[in-house]
């Protein structure tokens, strides 16, 4: 059992608070993306986790066991570090068995699990080698086999391929989903990347100056984000969000948006899943450039074309609706026949409408 | 490093064709040669008269080369040559001074590594504070601390021994050699730490397996650094020593200082020869580290 229970965690540096009241409960076998903007305090929660960092209310737990002011040693985790920290000193297989030996495994054992950790990560021709004669993909797999030696119930990764060019870092993505699903250890992952987000994780911690957004499944914050920050921080180009009006009526939930023509006022959203009942007002409407769709006829948004970005397997175009720009994800070949104004379908069934004032979906 | 990265290029790039002798190369090198001589020449004088025997130096000018150079004066220095009415030889307070040296060099390097990893690495409560304590020792001219040492040791009953001077030359290297280990590991990124706790290594295992072997240009500069000023140390290991632990040093001046009839120059200057060399060696075999981690102190700190 490794579960992990992070309980209304608080972290301070002097007077600024980094972590607010952070509370998670993380499933045995997960793997956790904390996501988040430099600065927003993932990092600091991962080295909470860790031991590294002490806290100054709340507590960890992990499989069950209360671990707050526990040694990191004794916590029974391995960690994968952002500039990799290998000893400099020490040779391949020297740094994958140092903790191995400090805790006194068996001889015959540690050779055991470097070579397996080796051959599972392909470095065996390195062991060898030295930290400096390296690349840094090779380094990179190094930390991580330094972690899987240890055969620990949990893994901590902090930003464990900033470092790595785009081709390696994708390969390498591939390489730690595949090591999730082969070890089915509990995994927490920092990153700032919302596609290694989106593509590693089970569940995700969205986390904005110390405050965890929003925490679910990855499509859970992709349909469904609980704030307009979450909202715009997930996906790629960001949700487009317009003002609106919300007007109920008997039948169902007027939606009163800008630039809306067709002899139409408004569209019809009552099949919205409301968290309380809608009241009339200013709201933020958020649409997600692939939930647009061009029509000739019925009620849509009026845009006139700016520019389409052909972007290989599909394009992206984008449009003034009312003076805000609103993109719209199409096949490459609907990309190339966009005129000079367009209807933009507002697809009720999948928008998201946040309260501006409180920034939170309603 | 970029000292020796830059040797390199200069070494490697073509020369330009006709290497040629111009007014301005001339001077320069006449420049460097006066200078070298200038620091020189009382060695030289010192080596030359060394090997002349007493007649030769009385006749000639100190600048004469030996007709017959003989280490004589060599071994009369070495074995037979008096302080006062003991007349063993230098060579008494030769291992008089490595008795100091060794245990004085190896505790001091050893203990400042360990202070020096310590502020650098685990910032607890308080280190600041040591910081600036040890800064302000560093600067402080141990002649004002002279007497109240005395007193300290003689209370503790280490005054005038052995263990004595050794402690006095642990206390008085411990400052500087702390900041200059502090400044080292603080260019260690700290991430190395961190990983080595998780993997349950202490404070003593990260020191001794991961941050030692790290080291070793800081720790031939601090050796270099220690062995000489130890070696050459010569008021401390008057006052701390007592008469049976005198430093060479001190032996030396006991020796050019006892005059009982002529004053014997060969066997003086044999005697200078003989006290200046272990330094010498020392920074001879490891020069080339010494500029290099002065170098990388330099960068990192």
């Amino acid at each position: 059992m490794s579960t992990i229970r992070i309980r209304n965690v608080n972290k301070f540096y002097g007077p600024l608070q980094v972590l607010k009241n952070v509370d998670l409960a993380i499933g045995s076998g997960e793997f956790t993306v904390l996501l988040g903007p430099s600065g927003c305090g993932k990092s600091t929660l991962l080295s909470a986790i860790a031991g590294l960092e002490e806290i100054q209310e709340g507590g960890v737990e992990l499989g069950g066991r209360d671990v707050t002011h526990v040694e990191p040693a004794k916590r029974d985790i391995a960690m994968v570090f952002q500039s990799y920290a290998l000893y400099p000193t020490m040779t391949v297989a020297g740094n994958m068995s140092f903790g191995l030996r400090v805790n006194r495994t068996p001889k015959a054992e540690i050779e055991e699990r470097v070579s397996w950790a080796a051959r599972l990560l392909q470095i065996e021709n390195l062991l060898d080698r030295k930290p400096s004669q390296l690349s840094g993909g090779q380094r990179q797999r190094v930390a991580i086999g330094r972690a899987l030696v240890r055969k620990t119930p949990v893994y901590l990764f902090d930003e464990p391929l900033s470092n790595l060019d785009a081709k390696l870092r994708t390969e390498m993505r591939v390489e730690i989903k595949r090591l999730h699903q082969t070890l089915g250890a509990t995994m927490i992952y920092v990153t700032h990347d919302q596609i290694e987000a989106m593509t590693l994780a089970t569940h995700i911690a969205l986390m904005r100056s110390g405050v965890v957004e929003q925490f679910g499944h990855p499509e859970d914050l992709y349909q469904r984000p609980a704030s307009l920050f979450v909202a715009g921080f997930i996906g790629s180009p960001s949700m487009n969000f317009l003002p609106g009006t919300l007007a109920p009526n008997g039948a169902g939930v007027g939606l009163e948006l800008p630039g809306l023509g067709g002899g139409q006022q408004a569209v019809d959203v009552g099949g919205y899943a409301f968290a309380e009942p809608a009241k009339a007002g200013e709201i933020t409407v958020g649409l997600r450039p692939e939930d647009i769709e061009l029509v000739n006829d019925g009620p849509a948004l009026e845009g006139k074309t700016l520019f389409v970005e052909p972007m290989g397997a599909d394009s992206l175009a984008w449009f003034d609706v009312a003076g805000h720009r609103v993109s719209v994800r199409l096949k490459a070949d609907d990309g190339k026949r966009v005129g000079e104004t367009a209807r933009l379908a507002v697809p009720t069934d999948k928008v998201s409408l946040f309260d501006p004032t409180s920034e939170n979906r309603v | 490093m970029s000292v020796a990265v830059e040797h390199v290029a200069v070494a490697s790039a073509p020369r330009p064709k006709g290497f040629q002798i111009t007014p301005g190369r001339i001077g320069l090198y006449a420049f460097l040669i006066i200078s070298a001589l200038f620091f020189l020449i009382p060695l030289l004088i010192v080596f030359n008269t060394s090997l002349k025997p007493m007649d030769e130096i009385r006749a000639g000018d100190i600048f004469d080369l030996p007709i017959d150079p003989s280490f004589a004066a060599w071994a009369e220095a070495w074995t037979s040559a008096c302080t006062g009415r003991n007349c063993e030889g230098i060579r008494v307070g030769f291992w008089n001074s490595v008795k100091i040296l060794v245990p004085s060099v190896i505790f001091s390097i050893l203990i400042s590594a360990i202070n020096g990893y310590a502020l650098a690495q685990w910032r607890f409560k308080g280190s600041e504070l040591i910081l600036g304590a040890l800064m302000l020792g560093a600067f402080i001219p141990y002649q004002v601390i002279l007497y109240p040492m005395v007193r300290i040791l003689s209370t503790v009953g280490l005054y005038g021994s052995l263990p004595g001077i050794i402690v006095v030359h642990i206390i008085f290297g411990l400052p500087v050699l702390t900041l200059i280990f502090r400044n080292f590991y603080s260019g260690i990124p700290i991430e190395l730490i961190k990983a080595a706790r998780i993997d349950g290594a202490g404070f003593f295992r990260i020191f001794f397996s991961i941050m030692l072997p790290m080291s070793t240009n800081i720790l031939i500069v601090a050796l270099i650094l220690q062995v000489t000023g130890i070696w050459n140390d010569y008021l401390l290991g008057l006052i701390f020593a007592g008469r049976e632990n005198l430093p060479m040093t001190v032996q030396l001046n006991n020796i050019v200082g006892s005059v009982t009839g002529e004053r014997t120059f060969n066997v003086d200057m044999a005697a200078t020869m003989l006290t200046a060399l272990p330094p010498l060696i020392v920074y001879f075999l490891s020069g080339r580290y010494f500029v290099r981690g002065i170098t990388a102190g330099a960068v990192k700190g």
